[in-house]
């Protein structure tokens, strides 16, 4: 069963199309990653499955059942801009709250839980309006968390986190899914995070869903590539150009990309041996998500 | 699973919404703050007004104190709105005092985003209103007996005349006016609602348009709430607070439903 399933939902805040026709597809115990530029429709769809923006028509179906569902809602834990917290209450009375409005009975065993989880067990009694920028992220997280959540929505929340934790985030939003079947709608634009975590992926544009494809299928989308540098390098592009099928020349970088299936070692010696061109930088890497989406981006321009 | 939520049983879940409310209510300030003005209002009131009366020392000229009884505090008997002093500074200012509470908490739902959580995992918006209505009427009813508190308080330290017969009324007719105005508070809680769910985050522009909406009924609550009040008023006043609680929250469930909750 898919945890979202989405047919043509639109959105429309007076003239603009916020939401365009959108056609999503999120399979329980997925990690997704939904991508997007600013003001591309990442958070209104986002919204609208939340409940909190109705959308202007389309159907949304949270574990098969319609988004306005009371059953289908309440397996919902979700981070969207802000936790919502009272900033002159304690984070743990803002917790209180939440676990009460989720109708949790063992409320403080709960909270506990989830604090402990995003590493916030000694930020209980503090007030929210006195955390930092990075404890308010986690503690949003822990309110996303409670009451074990069947499909977590979370916007943007590795922003604001240090390395430490962004690793955590990962450890947590993996155990969920792998151990207690936990499905993840996450939207970032630190796409080297998300890299490292999504099972699936979203590239929405304008709107519309621009592709949709799983980790694997953007790994066979996102070739491996010799690069080099050379002291001469129109000698050397010349020869790759006659020598390899795919050869490009990465002007930003001033770097030639070769994507035949050879080895750095392979390239080297080539040149070196029928032209005596000698390389300065070589390496062999992989296009990443990041590169990905931008040439995606380009492409749709 | 640690968390147990069944979200079928209407009962159940306006149960779990009044435990949220009534505990972020006690968990936040404002209602505190609203309740200490209730008592300390009519006590400021009444003393400060005790000392206009008397006798000026320099030039002798005698001058009557505002209040000479102490439920003139609470209303006036003839169900007319006298347009003095007594008339404007009773129990009748605690219709305002209401509004802008409910404005104002209503309106930190939505500006610390805490509305959010709510709808997220609620999509009856009616529990909301439901909820909130009777948490906020609860703390209007508080608001109320507190004055009526600080009236007693009030009138005593101002040595106030507490003969019920000199204004014209009777223990039941305070009682009756009392209950009156309690229920009458459902009006004002039930428009202040529904003008902080249009509102939301922008609180000035509730209470704005909440207060303006009490102006036009707020030379009614004499006649609706007078200190000979019976029966009748009781229930007129029950009536009119359960029309409009009944109808302002279907009309803020379709306001609700219809806007961006964000």
């Amino acid at each position: 069963m898919n945890a979202i399933e989405i047919t043509n939902l639109h959105k429309n805040f007076g003239e603009k199309h916020a939401v365009d026709g959108l056609e999503m597809t999120v399979p329980e115990g997925a990690i997704y990653g939904f991508i997007g530029e600013n003001g591309s429709g990442k958070s209104t769809t986002e919204k609208c499955i939340c409940g909190l923006i109705p959308p202007t028509s389309g159907e949304i179906k949270l574990f098969g059942k319609d988004h306005k569902d009371g059953e289908a809602r309440s397996k919902i834990g979700v981070l969207i801009e802000a936790p919502g917290c009272f900033p002159d209450m304690t984070v743990w009375n803002n917790m209180k709250l939440q676990a009460a409005n989720l109708g949790i009975k063992n409320e403080n065993e709960e909270i506990r839980r989830v604090l402990h989880l995003v590493r916030m067990d000694g930020a209980a009694s503090n007030k929210f309006k006195n955390c930092s920028l990075g404890m308010k992220q986690r503690i949003g997280i822990a309110f996303a968390l409670l009451g074990d959540p069947k499909l977590l929505i979370l916007d943007e929340p590795i922003n604001g986190l240090d390395a430490d934790g962004m690793r955590i985030m990962r450890e947590i939003l993996i155990d969920l899914t792998k151990n207690q079947g936990c499905t993840v709608l996450i939207s970032s634009h630190i796409l080297g995070e998300l890299e490292k975590i999504a099972t699936h992926y979203g590239i929405i544009r304008g709107g519309r869903m621009l592709k949709e494809m799983t980790a694997e299928q953007l790994n066979a989308s996102c070739p491996t590539y010799v690069y080099l540098k050379a002291a001469d390098m129109n000698k050397a592009l010349a020869a790759c150009n006659n020598a390899f099928a795919r050869v490009e020349f990465d002007e930003e970088k001033g770097e030639i990309r070769i994507y035949d299936k050879l080895s750095a070692e392979e390239v080297a010696s080539y040149l070196f041996g029928n032209f005596g061109i000698s390389v300065t930088e070589l390496g062999t890497t992989k296009i990443s998500l990041e590169e990905y989406y931008i040439d995606l981006m380009k492409e749709g321009k | 699973m640690s968390a147990k939520f069944d979200a079928k049983d209407f009962g159940k879940r306006l149960k779990t919404m009044l435990k949220v409310d009534f505990r972020r209510m006690f968990l936040t300030p404002t209602v505190y703050i609203m309740l200490g003005v209730s008592l300390a209002l009519p006590i400021l009131i009444l003393v400060m007004t005790g000392f206009m009366g008397g006798t000026d020392p320099e030039t002798g000229e005698q001058s009557a104190a505002m209040f000479t009884n102490v439920w003139q505090a609470i209303g006036s008997a003839g169900g007319g709105m006298s347009m003095d002093l007594t008339g404007m500074c009773n129990i009748n200012l605690l219709y305002f005092l209401v509004a802008i509470f409910v404005c104002v908490f209503v309106g930190e739902d939505f500006r610390s985003g805490y509305a959010k959580n709510i709808f997220t995992v609620r999509s009856k918006k009616l529990d909301y209103i439901t909820s909130k209505t009777v948490v906020l009427f609860t703390a209007a009813v508080g608001m109320f007996l507190l004055f009526f508190v600080g009236a007693m308080i009030g009138g005593s330290v101002a040595g106030l005349s507490f003969d019920l017969a000199a204004v014209g009324a009777s223990a039941g007719g305070i009682v009756a006016c009392m209950l009156s105005k309690i229920f009458f508070a459902l009006v004002f809680v039930s428009i202040a609602l529904t003008l902080a769910c249009v509102g939301r985050q922008k609180v000035w522009l509730s209470v704005l348009c909440t207060l303006g909406a009490g102006m036009l009924l707020f030379t009614m609550i004499p006649m609706m709430t007078p200190l000979n009040a019976g029966v009748l008023n009781v229930i007129l006043c029950v009536a009119g607070g359960a029309l409009f609680a009944v109808g302002l929250g279907a009309i803020s469930n379709v306001i609700l439903n219809k806007t961006s909750l964000v």
